[in-house]
């Protein structure tokens, strides 16, 4: 590992993953969220990196506004978010005074700070490392990227939802990653319809279409538009959250719209869940309170994808 | 940076023929932004005899191009321009990877060469966040004075919390904000008529966050699937659907008088600014 020539922090992390999208809003940092909570259910270390200075949501996704970062001989102790310490995080959020302050700093300093996170963070064995950013590509993504370099992150879950205006973001995002060399693990479009709670109609809300666009661009086949309920006493035996692993031939169609024999093109959608938004506000694990939602199984199986691709284990 | 002051003052010369100056923030992205960008830009065009500019300095992320249904062109209608990266790039797929310095030369540009003529309302759609591209355009805007900022939001505390530091922002570097805008407030479903909450108002929405505050809360939007199927394919929603709950309140925004601490604004020309 190029790492042991600059033992760093990273060094103990066996995985890193980079969230990314062109656009904004579209759930980079819930994706991070509920994907830690997922690797945690199955067992894994899973530490948070938000690189997202202007507008860092990690502390409130878990519920951890007001903590503070505490300095060590080694460097700053991440945030814990539980008693096992199975889960850390690290974010601007926590370095704040008031919460309500703005971080109004431009690109020199974002790219100074994100630089100190990468470095100086104690993070400790860790099986993933999820880096949440904040949109676009610009300042953060380029010093994110070019810091973790050397610990040669596994790749990038590209964040979209389903209207064009968010799909042409997210073509921009693919070309970003192409140009600085980073693998896209797979493409999410999240907020896929939105299930009626007292009729159970199906609507999509941010317009349709979008992964259908993005699997023509990027020459993949189209195998059917995503819908948002899914029968609960399908996925009720995975409450227990220790999922077996699912194999290929019955992963569940709807939850991965597009399949692709190319590296770049696979996508999950999650189905847009009030509950979901309610849990996030609320900082309570999502993945553990409604295993029922129809966000579940689509949450749950990007997880899994993450999981078959990197089979090693934290020893 | 020393060229800075010198911009400043060529900027001022330029917007001479610029009556008002809106720009149109919030923390969180993904909130509505542009949506709300162009429909304030559709809205205040509709009065033939009122000159509208929108202006897009969403480096990375330009969605007003698409919103608007351009490809390349830069006037919608005679009286609506529009200015934006998106028009300078050669395919969809080119991304602006840029740093700071860049992005903000460009902002520079788009305010002191575009020939914008003779205009009542510049509107200014912004990128998420308190950066760059925020300080870049409230600096070089200082000398030919900007009206002020609206700022959207969605109700829940994941966004109100980025638009508190949005509206500290404000108030750090100056700059009025003329009201909130709470967007994607309430979701009817098309086929029962039941409302639900989607992005769910847990600490009291943008309403106590305003009274909170002390700011205008210039109105609630609801969300409509049609505005995103507008907006993809280019049109106004208020003329798609001129009697869904979302038009009326893009209306009543539009037409709304906002009375602030710094300020007296209206939307409307030939009523008294200031």
């Amino acid at each position: 590992m190029e790492a042991a020539a600059e033992p760093g922090h990273l060094a103990g992390i066996r995985h890193i993953i980079l969230v990314l999208s062109g656009k904004g809003g579209v759930g980079k940092s819930t994706i991070s969220t509920e994907l830690a909570l997922a690797l945690r259910h199955a067992g894994k270390k899973v530490g948070i990196l938000d690189v997202d200075l202007c507008g860092p949501s990690i502390p409130r996704m878990f519920r951890a506004q007001g903590r503070a970062v505490h300095q060590c001989d080694s460097g700053w102790v991440p945030v814990f978010v539980d008693q096992e310490q199975s889960i850390s995080l690290m974010s601007v959020g926590f370095l704040l005074e008031k919460p309500d302050e703005a971080v109004v700093w431009r690109g020199p300093k974002k790219n100074a700070l994100i630089k100190q996170f990468v470095s100086d963070v104690a993070w400790g064995q860790l099986d993933y490392l999820v880096v949440d950013t904040p949109p676009g590509t610009s300042d953060e993504h380029m010093a994110t990227v070019e810091a973790l370099r050397p610990y040669s992150p596994l790749g990038a879950l590209v964040v979209t939802t389903p209207q064009a205006v968010s799909v042409g973001d997210v073509r921009r995002e693919l070309t970003f990653c192409r140009k600085t060399g980073l693998r896209v693990i797979g493409v999410v479009e999240n907020m896929s319809g939105f299930v009626c709670p007292h009729c159970a109609e199906c609507t999509s809300v941010f317009s349709r279409g979008g992964g259908e666009e993005l699997a023509r661009h990027a020459g993949v086949p189209f195998l059917g538009e995503r819908i948002g309920a899914a029968p609960s006493s399908l996925y009720s035996g995975w409450s227990d959250l220790r999922l077996p692993t699912v194999p290929e031939g019955e992963k569940n169609g709807s939850s991965w719209l597009l399949s692709s024999s190319s590296s770049s093109s696979r996508t999950g959608s999650v189905p847009l869940d009030p509950q979901l938004t309610r849990s996030l506000e609320e900082g309570q694990d999502f993945i553990q309170e409604f295993p029922k939602s129809p966000a579940f199984p689509a949450l749950f199986s990007i997880a899994q994808k993450i999981l078959n691709e990197t089979p090693a284990q934290l020893s | 940076m020393e060229e800075v002051p010198h911009a400043i003052e060529e900027i001022k010369e330029k917007m001479k023929t610029v009556k008002h100056k809106i720009l149109v923030l919030s923390g969180k992205g993904g909130v509505g932004k542009s949506t709300f960008s162009a429909h304030l830009a559709h809205g205040l065009a509709e009065d033939e005899n009122t000159q509208v500019a929108l202006l897009d300095i969403d480096i990375c992320g330009p969605s007003i191009p698409k919103i608007m249904g351009l490809e390349g062109e830069q006037f919608l209608e005679d009286n609506l321009g529009v200015m934006s990266v998106g028009f300078l790039l050669s395919s969809p797929d080119d991304a602006v990877i840029w740093r700071g310095p860049k992005k903000n030369g460009m902002i520079k540009q788009f305010l002191r060469d575009v020939d914008w003529g003779e205009v009542d309302y510049l509107i200014v759609d912004t990128p998420p966040g308190t950066s760059d591209e925020h300080l870049s355009v409230v600096q070089y805007l200082a000398a030919a004075r900007i009206d002020g900022a609206v700022i959207i939001t969605t109700p829940q505390e994941v966004s109100l919390q980025d638009v508190r530091k949005e509206i500290s922002f404000c108030r750090k570097v100056r700059l009025p904000v003329l009201g909130v805008v709470e967007n994607m407030s309430g979701f009817v479903c098309p086929n029962c008529k039941k409302e639900s909450q989607i992005f769910p108002p847990t600490t009291g929405g943008a309403e106590v966050m305003c009274q909170d505050l002390q700011i205008p809360l210039l109105g609630r939007v609801p969300l409509d699937p049609h505005i995103g199927k507008s907006c993809d394919k280019g049109q106004s929603f208020m003329i798609d659907a001129p009697d869904s709950p979302a038009t009326l309140a893009y209306r009543s925004i539009i037409q709304s008088k906002c009375v602030c601490e710094s300020c007296e604004f209206t939307w409307r020309r030939g009523q008294k600014v200031i």
